[in-house]
């Protein structure tokens, strides 16, 4: 820094005269020099800080090629669009967990986003079906090739959670028509979980991206999930009484962590929900969150805490039941099973959850009794403690349990000892990235982080061209440029 | 380095061309030199608020901003920088109709986020929400520049709506269109 720099720190930047306006910005070089040099990783994250305009955030690019750069953020799905699902990192492959042998046909891959789209014109807005899609769009090339159906032992349990609840919405149809069940567990669980509902409600998948090999949304894995259960969601749609309720299917890693913006895409998004006037022309009064349950996980995410909020604030009672509150009864709790068990527990409800089709999914296997609670009697007790059913009334006058007969009044169940309080649960507004609240006066409405979903794209200053994406540790830019701030 | 951000832009009616607010505001910030150091860039804009508080009781319309949150700050900083480009100014004067004409005066600050500068200028701007849209508020907020040390300022920008032609004042019509949507009264 010159010592002109030295003894004047502030540059004058812009200065505007014109009949209607007169001002200026200045820019402290000073304040700069006392940083770390500007380094590929400080370009990056204040790109991501200054939210899409690196030419504002004013870290030039000085290539060696001669011709100088900038970092400009685009819509990272666009990208994937236009230049393929795995641009910037063709050479990786992605890695898949729990493959199975179940041959994956070109022509069920085809119809994956047909089949798994609501039938239900009412549920059809609020589906995405954008992961489904990735695997037919032109720009996805050697993706279907690279895909393999998955089946993890999560999976398993997730469907089995699924059936457990399953069970407990057939001893109360007029309760479940009444409710909206959001599934909210990463994606494959999700699916699983899911797909253990879907002869009584309708699924309705919320996936708004594309897998990329360094994506920090595993997507790849939701869509091999995707691909395992397709047959059974089929044969379980055309089962289906219509109308029938939605069980929305979120991917809890849609908000996954993205911290290294040289060597990750962010591939993440966030879930759309329908309104309360939506769901209630829906018929739903009631809303069941299903969280994957333990420290940290028993409260909504981040993007959907305002919707929670006002489907709660318009009377929609919203609850939450983690997954982790279904539990193998402890006689049967070491048995080992496949996916789509079709057991049949003591005779009791969960036999009757309807996914006798799920054996399509199945693999050979003893079966497990899955309950609320981890017992019989616990999960007994689930309409009492989720008083959406017949079972209860306000006063707690007992009218009787559609599988035991009529109880009396001291006979009114306790809430199990190894569940969450999700029972308890009533969302509540809090500060999140998606937040708008305002620390000034302003009340100015931003729910979009800076950067968020976003992938910096390196672009020639004099053409404007796009040269190529900045996150790869592949590219020239990381091998042969140098940087320099050029102010504000 | 992570920005906070303060902000603020008032409105006054002009007391017509020879309007001595807006002469001394215009004439502090064409006089700004190109390059400056901490102590006038304390200066300046102690100028700059100064001549602003002294007329606080002809504020009519106003906003301000504080954010700490460094995912916003910077953008919301270029917001106020690209007023720059002149898209909410006239370009030439509104037809002479009696109606009142007047001035809006922006600046803005990015600050080194957590620096003892943003920590005394966060606590300054701790308003109560019923005293959010006061003249009085106003006032106090400018004095907040004063409490800066501009080694922590990276970045500031002020700009002085009608430029160099006094006839190019706002009009009504012009403030409450979608170019000014964000203003609210002051009381």
């Amino acid at each position: 820094m010159s010592s002109e720099n030295d003894q004047n720190p502030f540059r004058r930047k812009v200065m505007t005269r014109q009949p209607g306006l007169i001002g200026a910005q200045w820019w402290n070089e000073g304040l700069s020099a006392m940083s770390d040099p500007v380094s590929r990783r400080k370009a990056l994250q204040a790109l991501a800080v200054f939210g899409g305009a690196v030419a504002v955030g004013g870290f030039a690019l000085a290539s060696t090629s001669g011709e100088d750069e900038y970092l400009e953020l685009h819509d990272a799905l666009q990208m994937q669009r236009e230049r393929g699902w795995n641009f910037g990192a063709t050479g990786d492959s992605l890695t898949f967990t729990g493959q199975t042998k179940v041959p994956l046909k070109p022509q069920e891959l085809n119809a994956l986003a047909t089949e798994l789209t609501p039938k239900q014109d009412a549920l059809k807005p609020f589906s995405q079906a954008t992961l489904f899609q990735s695997v037919t769009s032109s720009s996805a090339g050697s993706l279907a090739l690279a895909l393999r159906p998955i089946f993890t032992p999560e999976m398993d349990t997730a469907f089995k959670q699924g059936q457990a609840l399953a069970s407990l919405f057939a001893e109360q149809p007029e309760a479940a028509r009444a409710t909206a069940v959001l599934v909210d567990l990463p994606g494959p669980e999700a699916i699983a979980f899911a797909t253990a509902l879907a002869e009584r409600f309708e699924p309705v998948f919320t996936f708004d991206n594309w897998p990329h090999p360094v994506g920090v949304v595993p997507a790849h894995l939701t869509l091999a999930a995707a691909t395992y259960y397709q047959p059974t969601l089929r044969e379980l749609a055309s089962r289906r009484t219509l109308p029938a309720p939605p069980v929305f299917v979120l991917d809890r890693q849609r908000l996954a962590p993205y911290n290294d913006q040289e060597r990750e895409f962010d591939n993440r998004y966030m879930a759309r929900m329908p309104s309360a006037e939506q769901l209630r022309k829906l018929g739903i009064q009631h809303v069941m969150y299903v969280a994957p349950g333990g420290k940290g996980q028993t409260q909504e995410l981040d993007d959907l805490n305002e919707d929670f909020v006002a489907w709660r604030t318009s009377g929609l009672d919203v609850k939450l039941v983690a997954a982790k509150d279904f539990q193998p009864e402890p006689a049967t709790a070491a048995v080992a099973t496949g996916p789509g068990m079709t057991g049949s527990p003591d005779g009791g409800t969960p036999a009757d959850a309807g996914t006798s089709a799920m054996a399509t999914a199945s693999t050979p296997s003893r079966p497990s009794h899955w309950y609320y609670g981890g017992s019989r009697m616990a999960h007994d007790s689930f309409w009492f403690i989720y008083p959406w059913g017949r079972t209860h009334t306000s006063t707690g006058l007992v009218h009787g349990l559609p599988s035991s007969g009529i109880l009396s009044a001291k006979n009114v169940p306790q809430v199990p000892p190894n569940v969450s309080k999700g029972y308890a649960y009533e969302p509540q507004r809090r500060t999140t990235m998606f937040s708008a609240i305002p620390r000034g006066a302003t009340g100015a409405f931003r729910p979009f982080p800076s950067g968020f979903g976003k992938v910096a794209m390196r672009t020639s200053s004099n053409s404007r061209a796009i040269l190529g994406p900045a996150f790869s540790s592949r590219s020239s830019w990381s091998r042969s440029s140098s940087y320099s701030s050029s102010g504000g | 380095m992570n920005y906070s951000v303060f902000s603020m832009q008032v409105v006054l009616e002009l007391q017509g061309p020879d309007d001595s607010t807006y002469q001394e505001l215009h004439k502090i910030i064409r006089s700004a030199p190109e390059r400056s150091n901490y102590a006038r860039m304390h200066d300046f804009y102690g100028r700059v608020c100064s001549t602003l508080r002294r007329q606080s009781d002809r504020f009519e319309m106003g906003v301000w901003d504080y954010w700490d949150d460094a995912n916003r700050a910077p953008k919301d900083f270029q917001d106020w920088v690209d007023g720059l480009q002149g898209k909410e100014a006239r370009s030439e004067p509104a037809p002479e109709d009696g109606t009142p004409r007047y001035l809006a005066c922006t600046l803005a600050l990015l600050l080194q986020n957590g620096s003892t500068s943003d920590q005394r200028l966060g606590s300054h701007c701790d308003i109560t929400e019923a005293k959010l849209w006061k003249k009085d508020t106003f006032n106090h907020l400018l004095k907040g520049p004063r409490l800066l040390n501009f080694l922590h300022v990276k970045s500031d920008v002020v700009y002085l709506l009608p430029g160099d032609d006094p006839a190019c004042g706002l009009t009504k019509s012009d403030l409450s269109g979608q170019n000014f949507h964000y203003l609210r009264q002051l009381t």
